[in-house]
């Protein structure tokens, strides 16, 4: 057990180092650089330009860039960013919680839900009500995600007035539990608008284990020994998790390039957000170390998604 | 594999691949006016479907029919030429990891697991705003460059699976060549794992390339796509339903369709 934590460890290093390679390779190969649109100005002396350039190191030859990057990222500094004027980790920690708190809310809304659900698709395989539930799920995936979000602004939002357009808390609205309910308000669309698709896609991933699963001998052994449908639905739903946590690793990345469009629909005050609106103003520092941290983030996930999923099947403990 | 996969897929399904194939292939013949052409800004500005405007117009009083004509071969051309791609890039990682084993393919993984962690849509942005609004097919490259990572793990699978079954083996103890073993032996026997992650690659692409359309960043303005027309309704779906729902059915039409596809050839797959 010990063994396959330490090789999957050693994995989640080696992908965070080739993220980090990936990410560099992407600042560099993009053509013009942070300074195109103030340093390109006409006003400005070659020898002028050159300077801001060397000041920010982007004259050195590519491969001492490179290992200054990766010192720089391994330090924990992730650069300056241009066109905020503060460091790149400060920015992303502002914007970081409130991106946190959509995902977390998100994520747990979009498995309860898809598990649950799910489930007992399965395992009522046969009932007409299971089989509309599946087409329905069917449908939401061929949605794209920002019509969603966009018909969840335009319907409830603006034509009901159920709940706010936009953004994360009423301005001088209330504090204390009252703000807290605020912010809960704020959250429901946007977290609803990003958990569906995924809950649709858990729905369907365990739907079809359950129906696998029913039929497999030690379901068929509990109630040999008596188990009532209930007892039996609990160990048949338990090993039936795997193909669902197996996806759950894959869709933190998913639910970070969500959370871009959703953020920016919904005037998020998050990382996404932050994020576009870098990649509007070509601030490659600021992109690459969002990339960063949500690739790490990611990874941190596939790493608590893979012990889940040990726990989930016995069977997995051997293989790895 | 007794059944063709013709009579597995059912009326409603065909009918719809054939519309789909009939739009991408005559849809410019089709439309009644020029795709880009704003007949009357004064009069024609958002007017809702009539006789003269089956599918209503746009805020430049352009004929949403037409755009929706025009833009179904850049929707669905874009979706195919990145799907190929992918299809492409994934197959030959696959089947280099599977084949390889040892570190290649412990780096090849590696290499694909840390290209899933980066979020597709912030990778996209990056590369689209680097080098501003991008052509039609270097967009589709784009798009397949950044998709192929799911079907070189499916393939990869696949290709471990079937290197242990006897048919493999026995070629490779016949002693047939790499290379033949690849293009006569694990290719054909992995042709439905590739129609499943060409059609999965497909139905992904297809709302990507509206959203990113949706951002600004996707088909260049004046050209029409399915995402780009949803656009042109800057975010008013509801009174201004006309241009967004025609497209929103055709997108979702095709992704279901795709998946619906991908569903049976997997079934299919299963049953040999």
């Amino acid at each position: 057990m010990r063994r396959a934590l330490l090789a999957r460890l050693g994995h989640g290093a080696i992908v965070i180092a080739l993220v980090v390679s990936a990410c560099f390779t992407l600042i560099r190969l993009a053509p013009g650089d942070p300074f195109f649109r103030d340093l390109d100005a006409a006003r400005l002396t070659v020898e002028q330009r050159e300077a801001q350039r060397a000041a920010f190191g982007y004259d050195r030859p590519i491969p001492e860039q490179f290992v200054r990057y990766v010192g720089q990222v391994a330090r924990g500094e992730l650069g300056w960013s241009h066109s905020r004027s503060q460091p790149v980790a400060a920015a992303l920690a502002a914007t970081l919680p409130a991106t946190l708190l959509l995902i977390t809310v998100a994520t747990l809304l979009a498995f309860g839900l898809g598990i649950s659900l799910g489930a007992w698709m399965g395992w009522r395989a046969e009932q007409p009500l299971a089989r509309a539930a599946d087409r329905v799920a069917v449908l939401v995936l061929a949605v794209p995600e920002y019509l969603l979000a966009l018909l969840a602004v335009m319907g409830p939002a603006l034509a009901w007035g159920l709940f706010p357009v936009g953004g994360m808390r009423t301005e001088f609205g209330p504090r204390g539990l009252a703000g807290l309910l605020d912010v809960a308000h704020h959250l429901t669309l946007p977290a609803l608008a990003l958990a569906l698709p995924v809950a649709a896609m858990a729905a369907r991933l365990q739907r079809a284990a359950m129906r696998a699963t029913c039929d497999l001998p030690f379901v068929r052994t509990a109630r040999a020994k008596g188990a009532d449908d209930r007892i039996a639905r609990r160990h048949a739903r338990r090993a039936a998790l795997v193909p669902v946590l197996s996806y759950a690793g894959v869709h933190l990345a998913v639910a970070v390039s969500g959370v871009v469009v959703i953020e920016r629909i919904f005037a998020w005050p998050g990382m996404g957000r932050l994020l576009f609106e870098g990649v509007l103003a070509r601030d490659y520092p600021l992109v690459a170390g969002g990339v960063l941290v949500a690739s790490i983030g990611t990874v941190l996930g596939t790493l608590v998604a893979d012990l889940a999923l040990r726990w989930a099947d016995p069977r997995q403990r051997e293989l790895a | 594999m007794s059944t063709p996969l013709g009579r597995r897929l059912d009326r409603v399904t065909l009918l719809t691949l054939g519309g789909i194939v009939v739009l991408a292939a005559a849809g410019p013949a089709l439309a009644p006016h020029a795709p880009t052409e704003a007949l009357d800004p004064q009069r024609l500005a958002w007017q809702p479907p009539s006789g003269t405007f089956l599918f209503g117009t746009d805020g430049f009083s352009r004929d949403v029919l037409s755009r929706f004509l025009v833009g179904a071969r850049h929707t669905l051309g874009v979706a195919l030429l990145a799907a190929s791609v992918a299809l492409l890039l994934g197959t030959a990682v696959g089947l280099g990891a599977a084949l390889t084993r040892g570190w290649r393919d412990s780096l090849l993984m590696r290499g694909t697991d840390a290209l899933l962690a980066m979020p597709r849509l912030l990778v996209l942005l990056l590369v689209v705003t680097g080098t501003g609004a991008l052509r039609l097919d270097a967009l589709a490259l784009v798009l397949g460059a950044t998709g192929w990572m799911t079907t070189a793990r499916l393939v990869r699978q696949e290709t471990r699976r079937l290197l242990a079954t006897d048919a493999i083996r026995g070629a490779i103890v016949l002693g047939v060549p790499p290379m033949r073993l690849v293009t006569h032996h694990l290719l054909p026997a992995l042709a439905p794992t590739l129609a499943v992650a060409a059609t999965g690659a497909f139905a992904s692409a297809v709302p990507l390339e509206s959203g990113l359309s949706y951002l600004g960043l996707g088909v260049p303005t004046p050209l029409p796509s399915w995402g780009n027309i949803i656009a042109e309704a800057e975010g008013d779906l509801l009174r201004r339903w006309w241009v967004v729902v025609f497209p929103t059915v055709a997108i979702i039409g095709t992704v279901l369709l795709a998946n619906r596809i991908a569903d049976r050839v997997a079934s299919r797959g299963e049953a040999s």
